[in-house]
């Protein structure tokens, strides 16, 4: 065997686990961050709570004892390595998509993630994922939760990646796809309150810290919409190549609205327990009433869960500017066009 | 079938060209490459072609940038790694998602699964490298029976030369280094209007005002010195055996000793008259001038240009953030 490519060679011979029955236990979260996704994860995944702090991404209750259906994945992130984001829009044809390093260089032959050898680096990059996935399932049961038998379904959060869902869709075709929806003008209103000087993207050392005058915040609004309608364009992509039995699209307010009734649907979708007294549990368990006060409001990643606050926190002129950028898609989704206070 | 791993013995084939865009990188790779008769050409299938009349066994091929390297660090959403630095116990270093993440479990290469993913992203680079060998075998070039050296220019991400040399602790390394003043006056110059960077739409062009001028200039050199932190971190955890440290006004100013020694290192060819006829066939001076010049690619190869490219200013800005690492490389402060 040489080192160079052959004929007999397969990325997927030798795994300890069915690559196609794995792939098929996946869930993946795309859309947008400040949708609710968080909330959904933990839902979909009772009883874990996503704690980044823990070793496995996750705890449970002490002493739990009932076979768990889902764990979660809480930020895979592996969307940000298969597919480089370049921190810019592009327009493509009159729309704005993420610039990112594959679609800037896919032409070039010397590229690792070239069209030219794809054929390569597809299987590759599905089998690295696969396998990252895999050790979940393991190390969850090494440290003694109690997975169902076979493997569990896995429920990656990966609203962050969004950028490059539909490269992610298209190496996991047998996987299912959530497409998280919420009203555009209320991330933007959330992401402003998570940059502001006490908000806790800043306090990560990634936000803004506020603005320094309207300009630059008008600026700023102006690039988070184009964000959002690129990221919303790559997931339209990715949910219209996949399967329609394996995809389904979720508004954030009609799953905030009716919870019990969304999430039933979508627990049957995936194949997890259904009953109506789970759902209840879970539902009441992971209530924005429920989370204590002092970890939720102004500043904090569970703020108000309240839609349709862009309306007094936007204004008129970002209002404006925000339906000129997102005002084709968000129609498209569902949302009233329109100002509130122009 | 054969499962991965199979793949290890091309790692000693591969030598990865870090350190910092504008260092001459892409005449030293064609330097080590020659005598491919070479022509880089990323459009064609295999990213550079030869004339058809080659016979003789080729035994170094170029890989002009690979950049597997932004894919095992990216940037953080919405902070491009070119531009962001953050600070690692007291070194500045550039901040990469990897970086960023530190031990979170779910994330994909947390450190916590690094004997997971570690092997499998390894398969994925050899298993990529490994296909230009054989489809340049396949098209028809002449190489040796055992994989030929492939010579990977990564200069620009360099941001994750650590990552990268420790994933491959059997490959080469060659650390190029410029004088950082040398590089940002070459990279104002690639930026301005007209320049090559600006002519394909990545360049700032105009700077609004001076304060925005000095405020990029200050960026950039931040993360120059990012950039050489983490190559300097890779190059000292890499064995000494496989590395090499080579300036480029060394390279420039004597340019056969230095190669004979770099072609004999990686098992090439050194022979003299071989040396001789790869630097003339590669000198900056047998470039027609039409290639050549102000904001151009290849623009004077002069070291020292910085003396009159930069402001006074603009020099002392330089000398703050760069100062302690240009002298650590032997450089005039």
């Amino acid at each position: 065997m040489t080192p160079e490519a052959s004929s007999s060679y397969s990325p997927t011979a030798g795994l300890p686990f069915d690559d196609e029955d794995l792939e098929s236990k996946l869930v993946w979260i795309f859309g947008s961050p400040r949708t609710g996704s968080t909330w959904l994860l933990e839902m979909l995944c009772h009883p874990l709570e996503a704690k980044r702090s823990e070793p496995l991404g996750f705890s449970w209750p002490p002493g739990w004892e009932e076979p768990v259906p889902a764990l979660a994945v809480d930020e895979f992130l592996i969307s940000s390595h298969l597919a480089p984001h370049q921190g810019r829009v592009v327009d493509i044809l009159g729309a704005p998509f993420p610039a990112t390093l594959n679609g800037l260089f896919g032409r070039r032959s010397s590229y690792a993630f070239s069209n030219e050898f794809a054929d390569v680096w597809r299987p590759e990059a599905r089998r690295l994922t696969l396998v990252r996935l895999h050790a979940i399932v393991e190390r969850a049961r090494a440290a003694g939760l109690p997975v169902v038998d076979g493997l569990p379904v896995l429920v990656i959060k990966e609203v962050n990646g969004s950028h490059a869902a539909d490269l992610i869709m298209s190496l996991f075709p047998r996987s299912k796809m959530i497409f998280l929806l919420r009203d555009g003008r209320d991330i933007v209103d959330s992401l402003l309150d998570a940059n502001s000087p006490d908000g806790w993207l800043t306090r990560t050392g990634l936000g803004r810290g506020g603005f320094e005058s309207d300009a630059e915040r008008f600026e700023w609004v102006r690039e988070t919409c184009r964000n959002w309608t690129a990221r919303i364009n790559v997931c339209s992509r990715a949910y219209e190549s996949h399967d329609p039995e394996l995809r389904t699209r979720v508004r954030y307010e009609d799953l905030l609205a009716d919870t019990p009734a969304r999430l039933r649907d979508l627990a049957r979708w995936i194949g997890l327990p259904s009953e109506q007294s789970r759902i209840d549990e879970i539902v009441e368990a992971h209530s924005f009433e429920a989370v204590p006060e002092q970890r939720k409001g102004k500043g904090k990643r569970r703020r108000a869960a309240t839609p349709g606050h862009w309306r007094e926190s936007l204004t008129p002129d970002e209002q404006r500017l925000a339906q000129e950028i997102m005002g084709e898609r968000l129609t498209e989704l569902g949302y009233p066009a329109g100002t509130n206070r122009a | 079938m054969s499962a991965p791993g199979d793949r290890g013995e091309l790692e000693p084939s591969l030598t990865w060209i870090y350190g910092s865009p504008r260092t001459g990188s892409t005449w030293l790779l064609e330097l080590l490459c020659h005598p491919l008769a070479l022509n880089l050409d990323p459009a064609s299938e295999l990213g550079f072609t030869w004339p058809d009349e080659l016979r003789e066994p080729v035994p170094a091929l170029p890989i002009d940038g690979l950049q597997i390297s932004a894919h095992l660090a990216p940037a953080v959403f919405g902070h491009p790694v070119e531009t962001d630095v953050m600070e690692e116990a007291g070194n500045l270093l550039p901040r990469t998602l990897n970086r960023q993440a530190g031990e979170r479990g779910t994330y994909a290469l947390s450190p916590r699964y690094a004997d997971v993913w570690r092997p499998a992203a390894r398969e994925l680079v050899l298993a990529r490298l490994g296909a230009v060998v054989s489809r340049t075998r396949a098209a028809g070039l002449p190489l040796p029976p055992e994989p030929p050296q492939l010579v990977i220019k990564e200069v620009d991400d360099s941001h994750a030369a650590d990552v990268v040399l420790d994933l491959f602790p059997r490959s080469r390394m060659i650390f190029l280094v410029r004088d950082g003043r040398d590089v940002l006056d070459s990279v104002l110059d690639a930026n301005r209007p007209g320049g090559w960077l600006a002519n394909v739409g990545w360049g700032t062009g105009e700077f609004a005002s001076a304060d925005a001028r000095m405020d990029w200039i200050a960026r950039h050199c931040g993360n120059w010195v990012a950039r050489m932190n983490a190559c300097s971190r890779a190059y000292e955890a890499h064995d000494p055996e496989l590395r090499r440290l080579v300036r480029y006004e060394d390279l420039r100013a004597e340019t056969e000793r230095h190669l004979a020694d770099l072609v004999a290192w990686l098992g090439l060819d050194a022979s003299p008259e071989r040396v001789q006829a790869v630097v003339e066939a590669h000198a900056f001076e047998a470039l027609p001038d039409f290639g050549k010049g102000p904001g151009m690619f290849r623009r004077q190869a002069k070291p020292g240009g910085w003396r009159e490219g930069l402001s006074d200013d603009e020099q002392r800005l330089a000398q703050d953030v760069m100062g302690a690492l240009l002298t650590r490389f032997g450089y005039d402060a």
